[in-house]
């Protein structure tokens, strides 16, 4: 079924109405012309014809007098059925001498030129006439009056055409408006389409070629040809990333090697060397969660707008196995769980990032809550979106934690003694970007907080 | 059992074959995607160790073929693509276990074990698992030690039984966090020991012989001490 799109902000409806209102006011403008012109002759015609009525008479009364007149007018009185040809003769005195009416009609004048006048007929109707009205010689009134009211009947029912004619005109043009309108608006949707899918990440959106040489089909290559560069780029990157992650993890890969063999070959019985050797290890292995969570945030970064691994995620259902995995540690440290959640939560990601966004900011809870302090985890749907506030105790407040938090290596006074390279919150930062999240840390008195405002999945 | 190795690194191949020899495996070793494509034409490997980047072209190929050819083949990716996005990757294309280079010898080790076993317990799963006076059964889910029921949660039960479906070998937290928690990253926090910590309150505590073992630095092992094996024999 058509849907026709009336919309005061739509392109389509304006395009239509602008057919129709041309349509319209060409149809009317012609019209009218016609019909005036169609009426102007009309009347022409009927003046020439009044005309011609009076010369005859006229030559009679020349020629015969006015016993001529009476009997000529007689002879006509007596040929015509109706009255749409109507004449007098009047005396001196006023009196009737001939014609086919009873008196000389009041809004006709003794020596009327084409005068507009209303009389009253045989039949009782009032009929509309052009008259002519002469004093002739000796003082006698002499008129004659043709009828317009055929006149009228014609140009009423041509006016009656170009009304329906200008409807159905307008209706066809609004009809062809539409068709053609919504040809182009389609193809112009059609891009949108696409514009919309890329910026919500779906990079491997193109737009349809139509088989037209025309400026759509060149507007739609162009585009491809952009998003084929954009995708390029992404691929490049991407590329970039792994080989680097490949050229700096084979040596390190062969550094581990040989602290295993060292470890093998030293033994337990060098307590001292032994020690040294797990150092070492533990170091390449720091090295290496460092270089990880770097490149985690650098690639999550570039990744942006490519949703093509996404799917549809019960955020609720995720925060419930993290729980059941972090709960433990917090009774270890003597903190509890305050948790209040929905039954679901669906939002659009992909699962491992969201479960290292989420793990990461429940163990910076976990790290910095004060002892026997609670971690209240809290998600509620407001409108169309799912916020999750995730926050701890603390002591105290901490200056400038807005504008360090997030940024890499960047660490807290409260940080410095405990474990980490300030990396955690940089990348829960770059995860929440990735899913159109947005993420931001709040401080009241002696709670901590990271609150996330997450689009529920449609 | 033979072993499909994929790797063009030679020192990191020599790795992936001394652990097998350790573990009793014949191998085959290749080091481009095209000879090991026209290996499996012709072999069934039994397990195949494939990384990622080689001179021809991407691992995950040869694995989707596999795939395609024999589901029961059993695969881990060992590759310096290690992000999360990487590893999720290869799961989706088939793999079974991804190791990330740089690696721990005894990881690949542990990890390589694994994959031996579960390739045994393919053609013989038991219901029943035993190990010392500690019963576990699958279907049912109960645990027994001693005759005595012990009352696991869901999580613990499923810690449990990994370690039993690994007993002897060596399982490490990294293998822990995936296949028990399904997590493909490491959390900063000690959750592992904290978990293995309670199970081992349920299921060594309260009895003479400790069973789930700790390897320093490694990871875990559900097992007899050599003494505790000697003492009760």
């Amino acid at each position: 079924m058509i849907k026709f799109p009336w919309n005061r902000k739509s392109a389509l409806s304006a395009m239509i109405l602008t057919f129709v209102a041309l349509s319209l006011l060409l149809s009317a403008a012609l019209s009218f012309t016609i019909i005036k012109s169609t009426s102007a002759q009309l009347e022409s015609r009927t003046k020439i014809a009044l005309k011609a009525d009076q010369q005859g008479f006229l030559d009679l009364y020349d020629q015969r007098r006015l016993i001529g007149l009476r009997e000529g007018m007689e002879r006509r009185a007596a040929i015509l059925s109706d009255q749409t040809f109507i004449f007098m003769l009047l005396n001196r005195d006023g009196t009737r001498l001939g014609g086919n009416i009873e008196s000389w009609p009041t809004d006709l004048s003794r020596n009327a030129t084409f005068e507009n006048i209303e009389l009253k007929n045989r039949d009782g109707r009032i009929g509309s006439y052009i008259g002519l009205g002469q004093e002739l010689r000796g003082g006698f009134g002499f008129m004659v009056a043709r009828s317009t009211d055929a006149n009228d009947q014609v140009v009423a029912n041509q006016i009656l055409l170009a009304l329906a004619l200008t409807s159905i005109l307008t209706v066809i043009s609004g009809g062809v408006g539409f068709v053609m309108s919504r040809r182009i608006i389609r193809q112009i949707n059609a891009i949108n389409s696409v514009a919309r899918n890329v910026e919500r990440g779906f990079l491997n959106e193109r737009v349809s070629l139509i088989r037209q040489e025309n400026e759509f089909r060149d507007l739609a290559i162009n585009i491809n040809q952009m998003l084929e560069k954009i995708s390029s780029n992404q691929l490049s990157m991407n590329t970039l990333s792994e080989n680097l992650a490949h050229e700096l993890r084979t040596p390190l890969n062969r550094v581990k090697k040989t602290i295993y063999q060292l470890s093998t070959e030293v033994g337990l019985d060098q307590p001292a060397v032994q020690k040294l050797v797990d150092t070492v290890g533990q170091d390449v292995d720091a090295t290496m969660q460092t270089f990880d969570a770097v490149l985690e945030i650098v690639t999550t970064n570039q990744s942006g707008p490519d949703k093509t691994r996404f799917e549809t995620i019960d955020l609720v259902g995720l925060l419930d196995e993290l729980l059941v995995l972090f709960e433990p540690v917090g009774e270890e440290r003597k903190l509890s769980f305050s948790v209040r959640m929905p039954a679901h939560g669906y939002v659009f990601g992909e699962r491992q990032l969201l479960l290292q966004m989420i793990s990461n900011v429940i163990e910076n809870a976990l790290k910095f809550s004060v002892d026997g302090g609670t971690i209240s985890i809290d998600l509620y749907k407001d409108g169309a979106n799912l916020k999750v506030r995730i926050e701890n105790d603390s002591d105290g407040l901490l200056d400038d934690i807005d504008e360090i938090a997030f940024t890499q290596f960047q660490r807290g006074a409260n940080a410095q003694e405990k474990a980490g390279y300030g990396l955690g919150l940089p990348l829960v930062k770059a995860i929440a970007t990735r899913h159109d999240f947005e993420v931001s840390i709040f401080q009241e008195q002696s709670r901590f907080g990271i609150e996330f405002c997450c689009p529920l999945s449609k | 059992m033979t072993i499909l190795i994929v790797e063009d690194d030679a020192e990191t191949r020599m790795d992936i074959e001394a652990a097998a020899e350790e573990l009793g495996l014949a191998y085959s070793s290749m080091s481009t995607l095209a000879s090991a494509l026209a290996f499996l034409e012709e072999n069934n490997p039994t397990i195949v160790i494939a990384d990622r980047m080689l001179p021809d072209g991407d691992g995950l190929d040869a694995v989707e073929a596999l795939r395609d050819a024999n589901a029961s083949t059993l695969i881990m990716i060992v590759s310096a693509l290690g992000r999360s996005q990487n590893r999720i990757e290869g799961f989706k294309k088939g793999a079974d276990d991804y190791l990330t280079k740089p690696f721990d010898p005894v990881e690949l080790r542990a990890r390589m074990a694994s994959l031996k076993r579960r390739a045994e317990l393919v053609h013989n799963r038991d219901e029943v698992l035993t190990i010392f006076d500690l019963e576990i059964r699958r279907k049912a889910r109960t645990v027994h030690r001693n005759q005595q029921h012990i009352a696991l949660s869901p999580k613990e039960f499923e810690l449990l039984l990994y370690l039993a479906d690994n007993q002897g070998q060596l399982v490490t937290r990294s293998m822990l966090l995936e296949n028990v928690w399904g997590l493909h990253f490491n959390p900063q926090t000690n959750v592992v020991d904290v978990h293995i910590g309670r199970l081992r309150q349920k299921i060594d505590a309260p009895f003479d012989v400790p069973i789930l073992q700790t390897i320093r630095g490694k990871g875990y092992i559900l097992e007899l001490t050599k003494n505790d094996a000697a003492r009760t024999v």
